[in-house]
């Protein structure tokens, strides 16, 4: 018998829960995230044979996602064959087990990703909100209330914190151009001229919402060895393909090189662990 | 005879100075074990209370004795953002809203080699990166420690109080680290049009805007859409797509060369830049490995990486449109035909069901 040795690096491994109303899509349709689910165990024989799909230059088949491509039971029963060593991720502090992770910057959270609490609103982001015609009319309307030319002067919330004394609500002027703003459908703006605070609307609008673009997570590394029995069959795929591959988010793949039974102890394998007596069970994506 | 080249195989040094890279406060209740194990050894160390404290990041090792030891690290995350940070400052993924932009985004070589999402409802562009690297993990032996340090604030005249703040950092001094990883040339030589496979990288209803943006930024690109099989696959499923030529290759591996000689991570207080590069050729992935250590070839300068000339394995193989179009076609009515048998399945077992549920129905009122 000939194994193969890979040496896997950096496995990154999610498996930190947040509640989310986020989307998660396949090529069939897109889901809510808080429906989809997960494996229990880091490291099952179906990533493996993923990964040995990619090594041997054959397709590998999303596990969870809906995809189009037929799974390789060849592969897939090597895999199931094949030993697993995950290098400890966990240790004993004070008589409670914890879980080594590190925090990891995100381009895009999964949760939050509209900043619905920001309460900042300048010149510019009210003319995009109100459109032209209407901010033209508002500023003019403002120039009148407070006698100046220059309403630029102020700060967009200045000027919204002045106008929100009583002399100026109660202005014909103003109730007239809240009644155009109300049939308009810019309602948030009357918000913000009676009570003087940015409601959640303003952020939720096309044209004026800000995307968080960056966000933090953690994440779990995993590191360790995987030895794979291995026929003629099995090299002359891996020497006719490209020999890269990745295991979980951003695991690092390194042939190692092909070892006989008889180079191999026999207690080589006692920290390993076969790769079809891992659960393969699916549990929620919060839990 | 020689062969084709399948992959490149990549070692980068990193030299610096303090640390560049830094993790969240959780892990002082790690630190504290590790002080706890190692105390032992004469390896004095400060416990670290409350969460006023910022952490390099790390990798953590444990002795025969589970005794715990640690190498600092920068993460590949960290590496790769700092690499693009010239063409990729920030993602915004609004601009999949905006098509031209869009396109003008993605037809770079950073976002050929670096890979990229957009989930746009209309176009779900995604294309995985070619540049696999793993944390450059330190490989000398400096010793890092936890310092006190303190930040001036304003003080309040009415109250005794002042603003200021003490808080601890860890800091090293001088240090070296390693990363190691590749460059998949398999990815990196074909760019999906196609749903079937998963990695739909662009609607190929835009190629033509698409290519004319391209050729600005790639020079060599003359390519058109196909239908391409990965050779020597068992999946002969036809892929839609641009397969990029030889010269586009190696354009984009000089132009990852050219970004990891340029590798600077420069904080106020901190830096961790290039020390050297050496790569590897791999024509046969089971002998051409890591351990191996035949092969590898220096980069010290932009010269060398000018002077970089080889042939890549061609990993697909074009199909003509009748093919492919056939072989769909036959594919598309199998699974119509599993599918109406499932259908038919189901639909029986329901009328089943319902038969059942109306008989039990019959009976409870025949007995009342």
């Amino acid at each position: 018998m000939k194994y193969l040795f890979l040496e896997f690096k950096n496995a990154g491994w999610f498996n930190t829960s947040k509640e989310t109303k986020d989307y998660v899509f396949d090529i069939k349709d897109q889901y809510q995230r808080v429906n989809t689910q997960k494996f229990k165990e880091p490291i099952t024989y179906y990533q493996v044979s993923n990964m040995l799909c990619v090594l041997m230059g054959e397709r590998p088949k999303p596990s969870l996602r809906f995809s189009y491509i037929e799974k390789n039971n060849d592969i897939i029963n090597i895999a199931k064959k094949s030993l697993i060593k995950i290098n400890d991720y966990q240790y004993e502090y004070n008589e409670k087990k914890y879980v080594i992770n590190e925090l990891l910057r995100t381009k895009k959270a999964v949760w939050n990703s509209d900043d619905k609490e920001n309460d900042l609103v300048y010149w510019k982001r009210l003319n995009i909100f109100l459109g032209n015609d209407l901010y033209n009319s508002f500023i003019d309307l403002a120039k009148v209330l407070l006698k100046t030319n220059d309403i630029y002067q102020y700060t967009v919330m200045e000027c919204f914190k002045i106008l929100n004394y009583s002399e100026y609500q109660n202005n014909f002027l103003m109730i007239e151009f809240k009644k155009i703003l109300k049939k308009n459908g810019k309602s948030p703006v009357i918000h913000l001229l009676e009570n003087y605070s940015v409601p959640h609307f303003m952020n939720k609008n096309d044209l004026t919402k800000i995307t968080t673009n960056s966000g933090i997570t953690k994440i779990i590394r995993l590191s360790g060895n995987i030895a794979i029995p291995i026929n003629d069959w099995v090299i002359n795929k891996i020497k006719n393909s490209k020999g890269c591959a990745t295991l979980l988010d951003g695991g690092f793949v390194k042939i190692i090189g092909i070892k006989y039974d008889e180079e191999i102890n026999s207690d080589y394998f006692n920290d390993y662990k076969k790769l079809d007596e891992i659960s393969t069970e699916l549990i929620n994506i919060n839990n | 005879m020689k062969k084709n080249v399948k992959n490149v195989l990549i070692k980068l040094n990193i030299e610096g100075q303090g640390i560049v890279n830094f993790d969240s406060n959780d892990q002082s209740y790690i630190w504290n074990k590790y002080v706890k194990d190692n105390s032992e050894n004469g390896i004095i160390k400060s416990y670290c209370k409350g969460s006023n404290i910022q952490f390099a990041k790390k990798n953590w090792y444990k002795d025969e004795n589970e005794k715990l030891n640690y190498k600092i690290k920068i993460s590949s995350d960290c590496i790769r953002h700092n690499l693009y940070k010239d063409e990729i400052p920030f993602q915004s993924p609004n601009i999949g809203y905006f098509k031209d932009l869009l396109l003008n985004f993605i037809a770079t070589p950073a976002l050929l080699t670096r890979g990229y999402l957009f989930t746009e409802k209309e176009n779900r562009y995604k294309r995985s990166t070619c540049l696999n690297i793993t944390d450059a993990e330190q490989v000398c032996n400096a010793e890092s420690n936890i310092e006190v340090f303190s930040r001036s604030g304003e003080k309040i005249t009415d109250e005794i109080l002042k603003d200021n703040t003490f808080f601890y950092k860890e800091t090293v001094g001088e240090i070296k680290y390693q990363a190691i990883g590749n460059i998949d040339l398999m990815n990196l030589q074909f760019l999906s049009t196609d749903q079937v496979f998963d990695r739909f990288g662009l609607n190929p209803d835009y190629f033509n805007i698409y290519k004319t943006i391209l050729k600005r930024n790639l020079p060599t690109f003359n390519s058109e859409l196909g239908f391409y099989c990965i050779n020597g696959s068992s999946n002969i499923m036809p892929e839609y797509g641009i397969k990029f030529s030889n010269e586009d290759v190696l354009y984009l591996i000089k132009y990852i060369f050219t970004k990891l000689l340029s590798f600077d991570i420069t904080h106020l207080k901190s830096y961790a830049k290039f020390s050297s590069l050496e790569y590897k050729l791999v024509y046969d992935p089971i002998e051409d490995t890591f351990n191996n250590e035949n092969g590898w070839i220096s980069i010290k300068n932009r010269k060398d990486i000018e002077d970089i000339n080889f042939i890549v394995e061609d990993f697909y193989v074009e199909k003509t449109y009748e093919d492919s179009i056939n072989l769909r076609k036959k594919i598309n009515e199998e699974v119509e035909k599993i599918k109406s048998e499932k259908r038919a399945e189901k639909k029986a077992k329901a009328a089943n069901n319902k038969k059942k549920k109306d008989e039990s129905n019959i009976e409870s009122e025949n007995e009342e």
